[in-house]
């Protein structure tokens, strides 16, 4: 299958499947999105919501709706998932492009939580001082796009987050292997975007509860969504809550599979349920 | 001459010219008076009629005035109602080789 790889958002995307010209749009939309929601990009429209933060600002059609997602994953994860955590990020040391990242003597700056921001239409009010970090969903609604530019049998992969249409084989974290029939894929974890400050391992998902980041149990959880979306923010959802996660995600029957420090790998029911249904 | 009109003429006291005056600008003021009010009320009449008609026009349930929609839940509360975020794809044993991976990014 004809594939197109290309570096974006601070990882490697591949489009596979669909014609030439449809993957090319598929990395123009990811360099699209780069500049628009990148932190690290001065003159991103994401840096100015940011530097207008205390008074209402008006917004392009796709920030806007970006943003509601956001604020959609955090309504439905009671607020695990928030897009306002960017101060947190940033006082954990995550204030350039990770590949620029070093270790940072310094101590962490102060835990920083969850802001309310209002969105009516294409106008958004932050309060004074709110950081937002869209990037997660960001780059998960970029691989659900873009397949939507892909025809027939296609995949779109953005570091752990991954579409396919058309059954696929994944490798997942630890080994296996697993058959995605239908949706999504997305690995949430701290085992790659992990630095140090002040002495202590600081990663990039950020619990809201704490405003400094997770100390979950797991290292990385893998989900399966209807969308890269809903499986990236199920994925997070479950890092976060911990010991709670898998229980959370059958709530949801969402399948998932989490790995712990030492290796272990535990599937939770909604997972069991689809390979002994498939088998 | 009849005989009641002389009895009155002569139990009126002689008007002058004056009075008479008076009393022909009240009586050509009155008579716009009546005619303002005429007018007022026509044009009262006209707009309550017009008024009312397009009111009843617009309002009247016999007709459709404009495109026919459904009866159904605004779009934007429908669109929230049924969004959820969560939904959950499918997994199976995997048949065949690993073509891509998943992995923390």
């Amino acid at each position: 299958m004809n594939e197109l790889r290309f570096e974006a958002m601070g990882c490697e995307v591949v489009a596979r499947g669909g014609r030439a010209t449809e993957r090319a749009d598929v990395e123009e939309l990811f360099r699209e999105r780069d500049r628009m929601f990148s932190r690290f990009i001065p003159g991103s429209e994401l840096n100015r919501v940011n530097a207008a933060s205390g008074r209402p600002t008006i917004v392009s059609g796709l920030f806007a709706a970006t943003l509601e997602i956001a604020l959609q994953a955090a309504y439905e994860t009671d607020g695990l998932v928030d897009p306002t955590l960017g101060a947190a990020l940033a006082a954990a040391g995550y204030t350039r492009d990770f590949a620029e990242l070093t270790t940072d003597p310094r101590p962490a700056g102060p835990a920083s939580g969850p802001r309310a921001v209002h969105l009516i239409g294409r106008i958004v009010r932050m309060p004074d001082g709110a950081i937002l970090d869209l990037n997660g969903v960001v780059k998960a609604l970029a691989v659900d796009d873009g397949m939507a530019l892909l025809s027939g049998d296609a995949s779109v992969s953005a570091g752990g987050d991954l579409a396919a249409r058309g059954s696929l084989t994944v490798a997942l974290p630890g080994g296996d292997a697993v058959e995605l029939r239908e949706g999504a894929l997305a690995t949430s974890g701290s085992t790659k975007r992990r630095w140090l400050r002040g002495g202590e391992i600081q990663h990039h998902l950020i619990d809201p509860r704490t405003g400094r980041p997770s100390r979950s149990p797991w290292t990385e959880v893998t989900a399966c969504g209807a969308t890269c979306v809903a499986a990236d923010v199920a994925a997070k959802s479950a890092f976060l809550l911990g010991d709670a996660g898998p229980a959370w995600l059958d709530a949801r029957e969402i399948p998932a599979r989490l790995r712990r420090e030492n290796g272990a790998v535990l599937t939770n029911a909604a997972w069991d349920r689809d390979l002994r249904e498939a088998a | 001459m009849d005989q009641r009109s002389k009895r009155r003429r002569r139990a009126e006291p002689p008007r002058p010219d004056r009075q008479i005056g008076e009393r022909q600008e009240e009586l050509a003021a009155a008579r716009r008076r009546a005619n303002a009010t005429k007018v007022g009320f026509v044009t009262a009449v006209a707009v309550l009629f017009v008024g009312g008609m397009s009111l009843a026009r617009s309002a009247y349930a016999g007709h459709a005035k404009a495109p026919i929609v459904p009866l159904a839940a605004p779009g934007r509360y429908e669109r929230i109602v049924k969004k959820n975020l969560l939904q959950a794809g499918v997994v199976a044993p995997a048949q065949a080789p690993p073509g891509a991976a998943s992995a923390p990014s």
